[in-house]
């Protein structure tokens, strides 16, 4: 904290006098802004700000400049309008009617409105500004001064907002007949009455008693297949093998890859071995385009194609490495794209 | 009240203040700043406003 002590040794030093001087100085300052606000009610320095004695209370008043230079982490950042709830109209002008301190406000209307005018309604919004003026500022303004203007003005779509609540009653509405239809039908059959569904067979449908089909045609829209899949090695999706574009007539491996590591061609991949599957596509062409990405940057890859649940996939395999904990290892020094914490071992006992 | 050490305080005061530290003037007050967080607020003309942060100066007149 900057108290009297630091303030006098501050003052020695910048102003190049000795400490008792300085103390002095300080002093004289402190008393003059005392006996000012004692006497006036009021002191100031110039930058730093005024004080001002209010029942029995000093109150501050920081300089514009303080002010500033204290916010400077955020200076310049501006209010940020998110949302504008009514559409008030503000005509600004640059001089009022002599006599009037405030201007003159004149409230056109009071309708509501809840989207943005079409260009009809601006045309007759100008018209209605234009007719307003009232008597007494007609008076006030007769000096051909000109008037600030301002128009509060709510707009709102009643036609569009009772088709909205009778959009919203009609689905209420089946929702209800339907759950109401199917309750009815279980608690006449607990007395052995005939149910709904008996006497208007036409409405049952096949296995789900409780359902009931409605004459609006239901469409089934197939979830999207992603064009990249994220490697989840939670995830409950069977994955197979298609094809390993193993030549049959070579030769079966005995030993392990030569030389293991991220960067190279790919060896013999029937060897085992250990890869980091950077990623596995739906689309061959995606999968061809991150292959040829992961080549280009040296990396030693390859593309296999694998099932997902019966749906045909591409993984992109980046390194063959000898252990898991040394694929995790290099995984660290690949390419922000390429990285992924999927490690899967291929060709092991 | 000499001009030069009264710019010379004001100097020391804003200096002190800039490095969000606190300052005690005599028999006058405290001074210290405090960070106001960007806020949201209804303006009276209808519209809602993100403020922005900021920080201000906060005086404790001595009791």
């Amino acid at each position: 904290m900057l108290d009297r002590k630091k303030i006098i040794d501050s003052l020695a030093e910048r102003l190049k006098i000795d400490l008792p001087t300085a103390e002095h100085e300080y002093q004289a300052i402190v008393d003059h802004l005392h006996d000012e606000l004692k006497a006036n009610g009021m002191a100031g320095l110039p930058g730093l700000g005024d004080f001002v004695m209010f029942d029995g209370k000093i109150s501050f008043v920081p300089d514009a400049l303080l002010s500033r230079s204290i916010n400077f982490r955020y200076h310049g950042l501006d209010e940020w309008e998110l949302a504008t709830i009514k559409t008030p109209i503000l005509l600004e002008v640059d001089s009022y009617p002599e006599g009037e301190s405030e201007p003159a406000v004149y409230i056109v209307e009071d309708q509501v409105i809840d989207r943005a005018p079409t260009q009809k309604e601006d045309q007759k919004e100008q018209i209605v500004h234009e007719v307003i003026p009232t008597q007494e500022a007609i008076d006030s303004s007769s000096k051909t001064k000109p008037i600030k203007i301002r128009v509060t003005k709510k707009y709102m779509d009643r036609g569009l907002g009772l088709k909205r609540a009778f959009a919203s009653f009609l689905i209420l509405a089946t929702l209800l007949a339907g759950s109401s239809i199917a309750w009815y039908n279980d608690w006449l059959a607990g007395y052995g009455v005939p149910s709904f569904f008996d006497v208007f067979p036409e409405y049952a449908t096949k296995g789900d008693p409780q359902s009931i089909t409605l004459n609006t045609p239901s469409i089934q829209v197939p979830a999207p297949k992603p064009e990249y899949i994220d490697n989840n090695p939670d995830s409950t999706s069977s994955i197979s093998p298609i094809e390993e574009g193993v030549n049959p007539e070579l030769p079966e491996p005995t030993s392990p890859m030569s030389t293991p590591g991220l960067v190279g061609a790919f060896e013999d991949f029937r060897r085992p071995y250990y890869t980091i599957i950077a990623g596995t596509f739906f689309s061959e062409e995606g999968a061809t385009k991150a292959l040829s990405m992961a080549q280009n940057a040296g990396l030693r890859s390859r593309m296999r194609t694998i099932s997902i649940n019966g749906d045909r996939a591409w993984e992109i395999h980046i390194g063959q490495f000898t252990s898991r904990e040394e694929a995790l290892e290099s995984n660290k020094n690949l390419p922000g794209s390429f990285q992924s914490n999927i490690v899967r071992g291929y060709g092991l006992q | 009240m000499k001009e030069h050490v009264a710019k010379e305080i004001v100097a020391l005061i804003t200096e002190e203040l800039m490095k969000r530290g606190e300052v005690h003037l005599e028999s006058v007050g405290k001074f210290k700043v405090v960070h106001q967080k960007q806020r949201l607020c209804e303006t009276n003309l209808g519209s809602i406003t993100m403020l922005p942060p900021q920080d201000i100066l906060d005086f404790e007149p001595e009791s």
